[in-house]
């Protein structure tokens, strides 16, 4: 192709606001009681951190021919922690703050899992993960993140943590379990 | 890297994307269609089927629940139609066919690259189309598709992505066609 003669075609009719495809993340966390009932819940919006719109745009081409990009580590489940420093997209604010110890977890047995919520609505990505009682026992549980070292009973870094959220603490006793279920929306529009 | 002219056209139609797009955790699809001396900047649609694709690819592989990856896309294709794109129903796919427009990505695509300060994560998709092939004078349409190893037009359920061009490219028969676009990944 010439380069002396280079013309760029503006459209002055390129679409709108409605081609963006909107990637947001919601959970819901709740302690059970040991008779079964919920004892305490908490709603939270997440923050998928730098490492996470990586590690998804990764997932997104991953095996493509001709190029094949290998896919990223894979994110394993999710970890507690108890420290309130609003979530960011990197920095401190990307990683859990203070790690409950033991609350290293896989995802529960059939996550994750893609839902579509309708034609047009997009689709949800859920995981799940599931403490049972004496596990992860602690007051003013008020983190959470999804990890791919999800085996290793330690504070996970930046590095391996797709997504963070922040939430009203909450007591978790030696009796009581804890399920967390926390949603990735895809729609574009 | 692209030529220069190419990376600045790909820069001014991002910005215009991400100045329309930016909200919380958006995925913003933008590109540029190159013909002879011309520079064609397009936004595009992800169709409810490319949401399934991107919902589904995220998880792959991913334990315990293991799940399949998707049928993976393949190639783009090019056609006359000028339809609205839209998640669904005749927008969702070609409208008019290119006869022999089907082509595989490039060699080295797809690809990933930050964008760098918050910004996000870009999947790039790359086809060329060499002189003497899809020779038209109003291509005025391309999407991405699972299928392009077919020539003949892709139905909206092999169809991850779709564009309008306006206006239109028109590749003469000594002239190429490259195509490169961008799926930019920005999570809140």
């Amino acid at each position: 192709m010439s380069d002396s003669k280079i013309t760029v075609r503006v459209n002055e009719k390129l679409p709108g606001p409605k081609d963006s495809l909107r990637v947001t993340g919601h959970g819901v966390v709740r302690v059970i009681a040991p008779d079964g009932t919920v004892k305490a819940e908490s709603v939270f919006e997440n923050l998928i951190t730098d490492v996470g719109d990586a590690y998804y745009a990764a997932m997104a081409a991953a095996g493509v021919s001709p190029a094949a990009p290998s896919a990223p580590t894979l994110v394993t489940g999710m970890k507690l922690g108890t420290d309130n420093t609003a979530a960011a997209k990197n920095t401190s604010g990307s990683a859990l703050g203070a790690y409950v110890t033991g609350s290293n977890a896989t995802f529960d047995a059939g996550s994750p899992a893609v839902t579509s919520l309708g034609a047009g609505l997009g689709v949800e990505v859920g995981y799940s993960a599931t403490w049972a009682a004496g596990t992860a026992t602690a007051d003013g549980i008020c983190e959470i993140v999804i990890v791919d070292d999800a085996a290793t009973d330690a504070i996970s870094t930046s590095a391996h943590t797709i997504s963070r959220a922040v939430f009203t603490a909450l007591d978790k006793s030696i009796y009581d379990g804890l399920v967390i279920t926390w949603y990735h929306k895809f729609l574009g529009a | 890297m692209f030529r220069a002219d190419v990376q600045d056209a790909l820069r001014r139609v991002e910005a215009e994307a991400m100045s329309l797009h930016r909200g919380p955790g958006s995925i913003v699809g933008y590109g540029v269609a190159v013909v002879g001396d011309e520079i064609i900047p397009f936004h595009n649609l992800v169709t409810t089927v490319g949401d399934a694709y991107y919902g589904a690819m995220a998880i792959a592989g991913v334990s315990p629940a293991t799940p399949s990856a998707p049928t993976l896309m393949t190639g783009m294709k090019l056609g006359t139609g000028v339809t609205a794109a839209a998640k669904s129903g005749a927008g969702a796919a070609l409208g008019t066919y290119l006869s022999g427009s089907n082509a595989t990505f490039d060699s080295t695509y797809p690809q990933g690259a930050a964008v760098g300060g918050d910004s996000g994560y870009t999947v790039t998709y790359s086809a060329t189309w060499a002189a003497g092939t899809a020779t038209e004078d109003a291509i005025s349409e391309v999407v991405i598709v699972n299928d392009a190893a077919t020539d003949a037009t892709s139905t909206a359920a092999n169809t991850l992505s779709r564009a309008v061009l306006d206006p239109v490219a028109n590749k003469g028969a000594t002239q190429a066609l490259t195509i490169i676009w961008n799926h930019t990944f920005l999570g809140s």
